[in-house]
């Protein structure tokens, strides 16, 4: 009997969430490549954005003229506070992190969305929380008319 | 879980032409209530859906948030990306918690083990002398 339960427990622990064994090599080129399209595809519409967009002075909300130019942004601003943080997620559960590199448990926060769109603060090095309301501050100041 | 199938079954029957924008505002309000983070997007997927999709996008939410919610890939094609984020960052926490209860399991295992290895071997050595 004991030896019919042990096999049996061992296929039944199979039948839960369905896991994935990747070649860990391939599985981080593939992050890499994915986080890199993201990425540039982000920063090359938001140059676009900033060049081709037009706002609406007395509007309400988000002011941009074109509803396509306000989906457009809100996809740029999610990409850049977030895609980091979700790719270290991804190397982190993959176990392809080291033990002092564990993502923040809540991911960052989304900048709201204002037209224009405010400067891109997520490639600037680590600062204190009262650097990054100053700098924050100062790229409200540069974007009011 | 509940409290989500509660919210619908309430919702259903008001959902419908005119009432798409009064739904989508209620569940918008018990989107800015919520205090835990898993209702909080769930709501804000259905105001979405609602949103985007009219009275259909209920339905279609209810399934992919179902989905969503028991670790199956879903569609989330009328979320905004800050939401379709904020779901997947509720995936991979959950992701995360699971494999730490694991390595604790493990690790108490291990002690279990290494205790029961020291009774076995210190039987050993005063068996063989």
């Amino acid at each position: 009997m004991r030896t019919l339960f042990f096999p049996l427990l061992i296929l039944l622990m199979g039948c839960g969430t369905k896991v994935i064994l990747r070649d860990t090599n391939v599985y981080t080129a593939e992050l890499d490549q994915y986080h890199k399209w993201a990425t540039v595809q982000s920063a090359h519409l938001r140059t676009f954005i900033e060049e081709h967009c037009a706002c609406e002075s007395d509007a309400e909300g988000p002011q941009f003229s074109d509803p396509k130019c306000e989906e457009a942004a809100d996809y740029v601003l999610t990409i850049e506070a977030r895609a980091d943080w979700h790719k270290q997620m991804s190397l982190w559960n993959a176990g392809l992190s080291k033990p002092d590199q564990e993502p923040a448990k809540t991911p960052p926060d989304i900048a709201p969305l204002t037209c224009p769109l405010e400067s891109d603060l997520s490639d600037l090095p680590e600062m204190t929380d009262e650097a990054r309301i100053e700098a924050e501050e100062a790229a409200a100041e540069r974007s009011t008319p | 879980m509940s409290d989500f199938s509660n919210v619908l079954d309430t919702l259903i029957p008001l959902v419908g032409g005119a009432l798409v924008d009064k739904a989508k505002d209620e569940i918008k309000t018990l989107a800015d209530d919520a205090d835990d983070p898993t209702k909080k997007i769930v709501f804000t997927l259905i105001a979405e859906a609602v949103s985007e999709l009219g009275e259909d996008g209920l339905d279609i939410a209810e399934a992919e948030i179902k989905r969503l919610l028991n670790g199956r890939s879903a569609e989330l094609d009328w979320a905004s990306p800050r939401t379709a984020s904020d779901a997947v960052a509720l995936l991979q926490n959950a992701e995360r918690a699971r494999k730490k209860k694991a390595k604790a399991a493990i690790a108490k295992a291990g002690k279990v083990f290494g205790a029961l290895g020291a009774i076995f071997f210190k039987a050993a050595v005063s068996g063989a002398f």
